[in-house]
């Protein structure tokens, strides 16, 4: 019964799709209505995709698809994470691509869209390498093209061109090489196959790990290969900031654990490197985060320090397996968590940040103002989001990143504490940020110049994040990450012999905490709201005395922590040096410059010289000069030659006559094809 | 049924003991350092005196923005609620719920708030105020984490009320981790209170106390109230853990239960008082610290509680 | 089941006479006959195709008067891949080349013809009618170069090309005939080496293989985009059929196997260099040619190779199709590649998709087929495969920069968008291009079983 009812909506997802595409194909005309169109099918679709892996994920069942498209609670949590962003960005995306009229382009836009959403649905569900890689290119594909929507400016187009070749070079030719590699020692491309064949001495499967490796941490924007990140997201529109953000990065964790660990058996000094790379990228992207200014590269820094939030105990996890096998699955279903409410809470926010571009024109945070002015709900968006990034009580980030604590905290050996330390000592450079990004919204001055109100869609649009950020935190659903993990590790017991719920390893009531914390703070709206401030006298900002600009704030958001950056700057030019000559300057140079003609200009030359002489030989014998009549004996062969150079001539000038000697020659074959089979 | 009554009413009791105790410990603190500086000083019951002073004045702001009059509310309310999860052996509220990083970070949303607040006014000071806490939070976070990982190697646990009962016995106490760790504690508690060496982020003299700035009347009042709810909430960490816990263990042996946890309480706010007043000595000798000179200090306190945990990683 | 009588009705009578129909309306110049009998010609070749497939594709048909016809899924394909073509071919030659200053580029006839006679090149099981077919492909190709290219250059050298090597194979095939081992089906038999050999060369030289590649280039460059579809998708794949022919009918010595392999190696190493000089779009797309020619040859060559069947026939439609995208795109809009989004932005799509799809990047089918050929190329040839990933990885970097330049042109360009508007020739291109996604499934019904994947 279950069955026919996820087998019927993921029909729907599918038909949805493209029908999202077919409906933008035939309102192209209108730009609006071709771009809503198609986004209200991308809506259905992924309110479809939710249903159907919500389902999953709950009841625990797993089904396959003629054996090459499997879904499992595990692929199920990333159709989640899919569905919950394609629901918002469609939404949005309604008001928003309004911005973009000028460059038109409306059904490439959905179909773009449509496809993006689809590989990556159909990649968390592959059962097949080949099929994996087949989605996971079409990902990249569509992603490409969305990022150089404005390609028109210089900096879109510098962002895009990088991020095509760094994903040809780290994506697509490892994940081709690996694959191929796999394939030609194991024969087989199907996962539960090769989950039985691999043997972990072969030196073509070590090759092929360590580049799909290369190719998951690439795309997740894992320090160091998380240079072409902080251009490439602040360079799309926002709307597509946020599945980029959002969604594709976490398709990197999906196939470092549910492709590599799940199935091909990597050896574990990878999750070790994996380990040291997460916590070097949360560091690096906290620092960077602090000392930008404009607020798409700010959240794009947080989300490269983001996804080595969600890999420390997802790596951890792979790294106890061999000896603690609950507290793997505990780690498991902590980066789960973390990675479920960090695909929330960054949607919001750059949701958030496309609401400063629609609303003020600019993204620089020093250029917007308090945009609860224009929309209530983009402020409480901001608000909600950034306090999800810090992590404070009582939202889905905190219980999150308790939940990271927590579990590192359980391991045994003091590498987990040290781990925990490093952790919890960086988690205030988060807050560093989110303040700063919080700061303009919550400017109670300052007007700037309105150029369009927020209307329903894009507000439509951030409620749905922030009303699962608040429920997911109010009703702990932990127990449903464990349960997941503990079904990753061992498929055949569905239930789970650990605690279900995190919180339980802290304190036996813990189901409590997020509610009481919830409680005091709606008892202090509560009584705030009872008060309202009736007698409150109002009068002017007191400075001792000096004036100060009656409507203006003195601090800009890019002056906050200025000592800090300062502090950091030599290593952060250092590295920005090192990052602009190996990824720009050296390949512009060869990839430009004159090595590679110069090759092909030399063999051209002996090429030409070879056709030279053909072509030499060829006018030779068409134009054979009189010979005199004492050479009688070579009469008939000249007279030979020369009939043939004629009628060379006469083919070249006349077609027709061409074509009669081919329907001649044509005939004859017929005749004596005839001829031989009748006698 | 009957244990869910039981604990409610010890969550109202904390919550009445807390909100009557945090004035009076101020209280405390202005007496002693009146008498360092060789002054008669105010009553113990000022701070009470003070706060319904504030509340019936007229408050004056500068905008009348719902933000405003309601963040005073939310960290009132909030340290109010969290007084109840003050641990306590045998004397259970919400620490069995809360475990120590909830704790500690609810408090830090408190002082995110101050610090929003602080930035959402346009005033220079509150500006500069917000932004100084923020950076302070920042550094003096290697030491909490050291702290919390240090406990919770020690102890295998974080619940506050697992902490409070674990600390009793003497294995546990008896051990040179939790020497390190029970003095990371009471540091712990100074710093974050915010007492004069570390006051940065409320300075008077140089930010015109930073974020409060702006506020006035009932709203600074309300603000005042949960700075000191912070602190004792703060200063109950290490005094029931370290204090009260051996020598509850110690009675447990003798008085029967319902009357262990009156008892333990009357231990607890003794203890309180006799810590306060160590505290004020020290805060009432210091002068405040600049703001970047602080971080050195804040940044190699950490030692402490790391050689805490080393120790514990040794067996030690 | 079809039966023969009926194929041979169609081949024999219905086909020649459609075929005639299209010349004589070139003759007479009445467009409207030469679209029709070429649209109703392919469209009933796809259907005969399409009959022998859902009937079942017989072991061997014998069709009366004795004529064998050799019917397997490459073949089959083949004639599909080529009728699809030409049916789109003489839709745009109707829509493009309708003014009096086109006229020699409306040639329905020639198209006919072409169609036919690779019909019959493909499904005969002779050998020595294999060779003289061939050398009525290589007049057809001449005469399409003669009457559309600018420059006299390409006639000669391709000319003396394809008849030396033309040559060679008339001799081979008559080694074959005087040796009684002219039917297919049969096989060639070890001693045979001469024959093959000469097979073999004539194949690749129409192929492009190195040493034979010098000619494509000029051809390429020289030609109307149309012809250079109809090259790159019908004329020059069969030298790729040849030679699989000749893999399935004889075996050669293993020294000889190892040649064909390095000729492929070095035909790809050279295309990729080359393509760093071509400076115009119809260069690279015919060194493009060469490179997936190459490509084909080495999954034919690699020694214990499976699922030709699968691999070879899904190359030649994805890489025919795409090819045709492309050069139409081309002669419709031309191959100012840089300008092409600002200018037309559907065509800069269309194009940047064909391109893609001549690469072989994810959803074209191509990608399936290379990573085929790649793996067997790792399990047979050990490190050696290396020059084709690399070489893979190079060509893509390559045709990825060409995408890059058309969609994301640079912004000094500030010409206004000129039309937006749909045409039916550009929903003919794409109706290639979506057909190039679905190519594998369409081969997995034909060759009649599951994917090998």
């Amino acid at each position: 019964m279950i069955m026919y009812l996820v087998g019927t909506l993921f029909g729907a997802m599918v038909s949805a799709y493209i029908l999202a595409i077919l409906s933008s194909l035939v309102l192209r005309s209108n730009y609006t209505l071709s771009i809503r169109a198609g986004l209200s099918f991308v809506f259905i679709a992924s309110l479809s995709q939710l249903i159907l892996s919500s389902i999953i994920v709950v009841t625990g069942i797993s089904a396959c698809l003629y054996g090459y498209f499997c879904i499992d609670s595990f692929s199920a949590l990333f159709l989640i994470v899919i569905g919950l962003a394609g629901l918002s960005i469609s939404l949005y995306g309604m008001e928003y691509m309004k911005i973009y009229r000028g460059l038109g382009g409306a059904w490439t836009y959905s179909l773009m869209v449509s496809l993006f959403l689809f590989s990556m649905a159909m990649l968390c569900i592959s059962n097949n390498l080949l099929l994996f890689v087949f989605f996971w290119e079409i990902m990249t594909l569509t992603s490409i093209i969305l990022i150089g929507w404005e390609y028109g400016k210089e900096y879109v187009a510098r962002a895009t061109k990088q991020y095509l070749y760094t994903m040809l070079l780290l994506n697509s030719f490892p994940l081709i090489l690996g694959v191929s590699m796999l394939w030609a020692s194991y024969g087989t491309l199907q996962l539960s196959s090769l989950e039985k064949m691999i043997d972990t001495h072969n030196l073509a499967w070590l090759l092929s790990i360590v580049m799909l490796y290369i190719a998951f941490t690439a795309k997740a924007g894992l320090y160091p290969l998380h240079f072409w990140l902080p251009d490439a997201h602040p360079a799309a529109p926002s709307n597509i900031s946020s599945l980029l953000s959002g969604v594709m990065i976490k398709m990197g964790a999906y196939g470092l654990f549910g492709v590599m660990l799940r199935y091909l058996h990597p050896p574990i000094i990878l999750y070790y490197l994996l380990l040291i790379q997460a916590l070097l990228s949360i560091f690096w992207g906290s620092i960077k985060a602090i000392s930008e200014d404009h607020a798409k590269r700010l959240l794009a820094y947080s989300s490269v320090s983001q996804i080595g939030y969600i890999m420390v105990p997802l790596s951890l996890s792979a790294i106890s397996l061999g000896f603690n096998k609950a507290l793997s699955a505990l780690l498991l279903a902590a980066g789960l968590a973390y990675l479920f409410a960090h695909s929330i809470f960054k949607t919001l926010l750059f949701l958030t940040s496309g609401c400063y571009i629609y609303v003020y024109g600019s993204a620089d945070l020093d250029n917007v103002a308090n945009i609860g002015m224009v929309s209530k709900t983009a402020m409480i968006s901001i608000i909600i989001g950034s306090l999800s990034l810090a992590g404070l009580p009582p939202l889905l980030g905190y219980i999150a990143k308790l939940s990271i604590y927590a579990s590192i905290l359980r391991g045994a050996s003091p590498l987990y504490s040290i781990i925990a330390a490093i952790v919890i000592a960086l988690s205030p450079l988060t807050l560093l940020y989110s303040v700063k990004y919080m700061a303009p919204a919550l400017r109670l001055v300052e007007k700037k110049m309105i150029r369009e109100k927020i209307g329903y869609p894009m507000t439509a649009g951030m409620l749905i994040p922030v009303v699962s950020l608040v429920l997911f935190g109010l009703y702990s659903i932990f127990g449903l990450f464990t349960d997941i993990s503990w079904r990753y590790y061992s498929p055949v017991t569905s239930t789970a012999p650990i605690e279900a719920g995190l919180i339980h390893v802290i304190s036996p009531y813990g189901y409590y905490l997020p509610l009481i914390v919830s409680a005091s703070i709606a008892l202090g709206l509560l009584l705030g709201y009872i008060d309202r401030g009736r007698d409150v006298v109002t009068s002017r900002i007191w400075t001792t005395g000096y004036i100060i600009p009656p409507n203006k704030h003195l601090l800009r958001p890019s002056y906050l922590y200025i000592e800090f950056s300062k502090l950091f700057k030599p290593a952060m030019g250092f590295s920005h040096e090192v990052y602009e000559c190996l990824v720009w300057r050296i390949p512009s140079k060869i990839v430009y410059s004159g090595i590679a003609s110069r090759i092909t200009r030399f063999f051209g030359g002996l090429n030409g010289w070879f056709a030279t002489k053909a072509r030499g030989l060829a006018e030779k014998y068409s134009r054979i000069k009189e010979f005199k009549l004492d050479e009688l004996a070579g009469s008939s062969v000249l007279a030979a030659v020369r009939m043939f150079g004629n009628m060379a001539r006469l083919i070249i000038v006349s077609p027709i006559a061409l074509f009669t000697t081919a329907l001649l020659i044509l005939s004859i074959i017929v005749l004596i094809i005839l001829l031989f089979w009748w006698v | 049924m009957n244990e869910c009554l039981l604990e409610m009413i010890w969550v109202i009791v904390l919550i009445l003991l807390g909100a009557f105790i945090a004035p009076i410990l101020d209280g405390l603190r202005r007496k002693i350092r009146a008498k360092i500086q060789r002054r008669i000083g105010p009553p113990l019951l000022q701070t009470f005196y003070d706060l319904s002073k504030l509340f019936n004045l007229q408050p004056v702001l500068p905008f009348k923005n719902m933000f405003i009059v309601v963040s005073p509310y939310i960290a009132f309310a909030t340290l109010l609620v969290l007084s109840a999860a003050v641990p306590l052996p045998y004397v259970p509220g919400f620490s069995t719920v809360f475990d120590a990083i909830t704790l500690l970070y609810t408090l830090l949303f408190v002082s995110v708030l101050v610090v929003l607040l602080g930035l959402a006014l346009p005033n220079p000071y509150s500006n500069a105020g917000s932004t100084r806490e923020a950076l302070t939070i920042t550094v003096f976070e290697v030491f909490i984490a050291f702290t919390i990982v240090g406990i919770a190697y020690s102890m295998k646990t974080l619940n506050l009320y697992g902490l409070a009962v674990l600390y009793g016995f003497p294995k546990n106490y008896l051990r040179i981790s939790t020497l390190f760790l029970s003095a990371s504690l009471f540091i712990l508690a100074y710093i974050e209170s915010a007492y004069t060496p570390f006051d940065m982020g409320e300075a008077e003299t140089e930010v015109l106390g930073g974020p409060y700035l702006e506020f006035s009347g009932r709203y600074y009042g309300l603000f005042l109230y949960a700075l000191l709810l912070k602190r004792y909430i703060l200063l109950s960490l290490p005094v029931s853990l370290v204090l009260v816990s051996p020598i509850a263990m110690m009675l447990r042996a003798f008085i029967p239960e319902p009357l262990l946890s009156v008892v333990v309480l009357g231990v607890f706010v003794l203890f309180l008082f006799i810590t306060m007043s160590v505290y004020s000595v020290v805060e009432a000798l210091y002068p405040r610290y600049r703001v970047d000179l602080a971080f050195k200090p804040l940044i190699l306190a950490s030692v402490i509680p790391f050689i805490g945990l080393v120790m514990g990683w040794l067996g030690w | 089941m079809v039966q023969p009588p009926y194929i041979a009705l169609l081949l024999l009578i219905v086909y020649p006479l459609l075929v005639i129909t299209s010349i004589l309306a070139d003759a007479s110049k009445k467009k409207l006959i030469g679209l029709i009998s070429t649209t109703t010609y392919s469209l009933l070749s796809i259907i005969l195709v399409l009959a022998i497939v859902i009937g079942g594709i017989p072991a061997r048909i014998k069709l009366p008067l004795g004529i064998g016809i050799y019917v397997d899924t490459f073949s089959l394909v083949y004639v599909m891949t080529s009728s699809i073509i030409v049916l789109a071919a003489g839709i745009y030659m109707y829509v493009r080349y309708s003014g009096v200053s086109d006229e020699r580029f409306a040639k329905y006839g020639i198209l006919s013809l072409l169609l036919y006679v690779t019909s019959l090149l493909v499904l005969t099981d002779n050998w020595l009618v294999f060779a003289i077919l061939w050398e009525i492909i290589s007049f057809i190709a001449y005469y399409m170069i003669l009457s559309t290219s600018r420059d006299t250059g390409p006639h000669y050298t391709y000319y003396l090309t394809m008849h030396t090597t033309g040559f060679m194979i008339l001799v081979g095939a008559a080694l074959l005939y005087a040796d009684n081992a002219c039917n297919m089906t049969r096989g060639i038999g070890e001693s045979l080496v001469v024959p093959a050999l000469l097979l073999a060369t004539g194949f690749m030289s129409k192929a492009g293989i190195f040493p034979f590649h010098y000619w494509v280039q000029q051809v390429y460059d020289n030609i109307d985009p149309l012809y250079s579809a109809l090259f790159s998708g019908i004329v020059d794949p069969l030298g790729i059929y040849g030679l699989y022919r000749l893999a399935s009918a004889s075996s050669l010595p293993e020294n000889y196997v190892w040649l064909l392999i390095s000729l492929s190696l070095i035909s790809m190493t050279i295309s990729v260099i080359w393509y760093w000089g071509a400076r115009r779009l119809s260069s690279m797309l015919a060194w493009s040619t060469i490179y997936n020619m190459s490509w084909m040859m080495l999954a034919l060559t690699l020694p214990g190779a499976g699922a030709l069947a699968l691999i070879l026939p899904l190359y030649i439609m994805c890489h025919g199709l795409s090819k045709a995208s492309a050069f139409m795109t081309m002669g419709i809009y031309g191959d100012d590649y840089c300008r092409i989004r600002k200018l037309y932005p559907h065509a800069g799509f269309l194009l940047a998709a064909s391109i893609l799809a001549i690469e072989g990047a994810p959803p074209f089918n191509l990608f399936i087929a290379k990573i085929m050929i790649l793996k067997n190329a790792i399990a047979s040839l050990g490190v050696v495969a290396a020059i084709p990933i690399i070489g893979w990885f190079i060509s893509s970097l390559f045709f990825f920069r060409i995408m890059a330049s058309i969609l994301f042109p640079r912004s000094n360009i500030s010409e206004e968008s000129i039309g937006s508007s749909l045409s039916f020739l550009d929903a003919l291109i794409a109706l290639m291009l979506v057909l190039n996604v679905f190519s594998y499934w369409i081969i997995s019904c034909i060759a009649g079983g599951g994917a090998i994947i």
